[in-house]
C-alpha cells in the first residue's frame, strides 16, 4: 500500500485540500497506521508551535505613524506617471529642438558679434559654423543641467526610495 | 470603511485617506507585528518595522496592483522585505537568531493559561525552547513556518509573498517541518 505524500499530509492538516480529496486522505488514514504516526507528529508540531502565542502591538501605534507621515508630502500617482515620463520626453524635445536651430542657424550664430573674439584661434575655422554652434549650444545645456543638478539628485532620490517599496 | 474590502480602502489611501489607511492599519497592525515580531524576536524593531510597512502602504499605495495580486500578500511582501533587510545588516545574527537570547520583555508571553508559579516557570520555558528553535531556523524556512503556522496563509499566498513556485515552497516546508522536529525534540513537547 502506498503512504500519503508528505506534502499532501501537510495540505490535508491545514486544510488546503478539496472535499474529495480530504475523504480520500481520511479513507486512507483509517487504514494506515504509518501515516496516522506522521499526521500525529505534524499535529504534535503545530500542538507546540502554538504555544507561542502572539503579542499585542503598541497601544497608540497609527498615532505614531501618522507622526511619520507628512500628508503634504504624499507622491499621487499621476506625478509619478509624469516624473517617469518627463526627463526623456523633455530630452527628446531638447535634441530636436537644438538640431534644429543648429542645422537652420548655423551660420547666423557663428558669424554673430559676441563670438567674434573665438575666431582668432584656428580650430574654429576647421570645425566650421556647424560645429561651433553645436559646441556652443552643448556648452551651454552643461551649464545648465549643472545649475539644476541638485534638482535631479533630489528626483533620483526620491524615485529610488519609492522604486524600493 | 469597516465594510469596504482591503482593495477598496487602498484606492483610497492612493488618495490621501487617512480613515482608510487607518482602517487597514486596524486590520493589518496585529497579524504584521506577530510575524515581524516571530521574525527577529525584537519587540521594538518589530514596532519600528511595522510603522515603516505602513509609511510604506501610503507613500507607495499606487504601486499597488491588484489584478498581480491581493492586498493581503502585498503588505505582508513589505514587511518581510524590510525585515529581511534589516536582519541582514551585520549586527544582527541573521542566518542565527537565537529569540530566547532576547530579554523576555520583548518576547512578550500573555499569561492567560498560567495558573501557579511552577505552572508558570514551565510554561515559559517551554516558549523559550520554542523561540529558539525557531530562531536557529535558516530565515528562508522560518519565514514560511510563521506565515503558514502562525499567519494562517494558504500556500498559494505564501508563495506569492516569496514569489517562489508552491511546489518549492512545500518542499522548504516540509525541510522546516523536519529541521523543528530535531530542535524541538520533539518527544519532550
Amino acid at each position: 500500500m502506498s503512504h500519503i505524500p508528505q506534502h499532501q499530509l501537510i495540505d490535508f492538516h491545514y486544510g488546503e485540500l478539496n472535499a474529495a480529496e480530504s475523504r480520500e486522505v481520511r479513507e486512507h488514514l483509517a487504514n494506515c497506521e504509518a501515516c496516522r504516526a506522521d499526521l500525529a507528529a505534524l499535529e504534535t508540531i503545530g500542538k507546540t508551535l502554538y504555544t507561542l502565542e502572539d503579542s499585542s502591538p503598541p497601544a497608540n501605534g497609527f498615532e505614531q505613524l501618522m507622526n511619520r507621515i507628512p500628508t503634504s508630502e504624499m507622491i499621487s500617482a499621476p506625478q509619478i506617471g509624469r516624473l517617469q515620463v518627463a526627463p526623456y520626453f523633455l530630452l527628446l524635445i531638447a535634441i530636436i529642438f537644438s538640431a534644429s536651430i543648429i542645422g537652420i542657424f548655423h551660420q547666423n550664430i557663428a558669424a554673430l558679434s559676441y563670438f567674434e573674439w573665438f575666431h582668432q584661434f584656428a580650430v574654429v575655422d576647421k570645425i566650421g559654423s556647424l560645429g561651433f554652434s553645436a559646441i556652443l549650444l552643448s556648452s551651454i545645456g552643461v551649464l545648465l543641467t549643472a545649475a539644476i543638478a541638485p534638482v535631479l539628485i533630489l528626483e533620483m532620490r526620491q524615485r529610488r526610495n519609492i522604486q524600493r517599496l | 470603511m469597516v465594510n469596504k474590502s482591503d482593495e477598496e480602502l487602498i484606492v483610497l489611501v492612493r488618495r490621501q485617506n487617512t480613515a482608510a489607511l487607518k482602517e487597514l492599519y486596524r486590520r493589518y497592525e496585529r497579524r504584521i507585528f506577530n510575524f515581524i515580531l516571530k521574525y527577529c524576536g525584537r519587540r521594538q524593531l518589530s514596532q519600528d518595522l511595522l510603522q515603516r510597512t505602513f509609511e510604506r502602504v501610503w507613500f507607495g499605495a499606487h504601486l499597488f496592483a491588484a489584478d498581480k495580486g491581493s492586498f493581503k500578500g502585498w503588505v505582508f511582501t513589505i514587511a518581510l522585505n524590510l525585515t529581511r533587510n534589516e536582519m541582514s545588516r551585520k549586527y544582527y545574527r541573521y542566518h542565527h537568531q537565537d529569540l530566547s537570547e532576547v530579554d523576555e520583555q520583548e518576547v512578550s508571553f500573555p499569561s492567560a493559561n498560567i495558573h501557579t508559579p511552577e505552572t508558570a516557570v514551565i510554561q515559559q520555558e517551554r516558549k523559550a525552547l520554542i523561540a529558539r528553535a525557531l530562531g536557529l531556523l535558516k530565515p528562508h524556512l522560518r519565514e514560511i513556518i510563521i506565515l503558514k503556522h502562525y499567519q494562517q496563509l494558504k500556500f498559494r499566498e505564501i508563495a506569492e509573498i516569496l514569489d517562489v513556485p508552491e511546489g518549492t515552497l512545500k518542499a522548504r516546508f516540509q525541510k522546516a517541518i523536519a529541521d523543528l522536529k530535531v530542535l524541538l525534540n520533539a518527544e519532550d513537547f
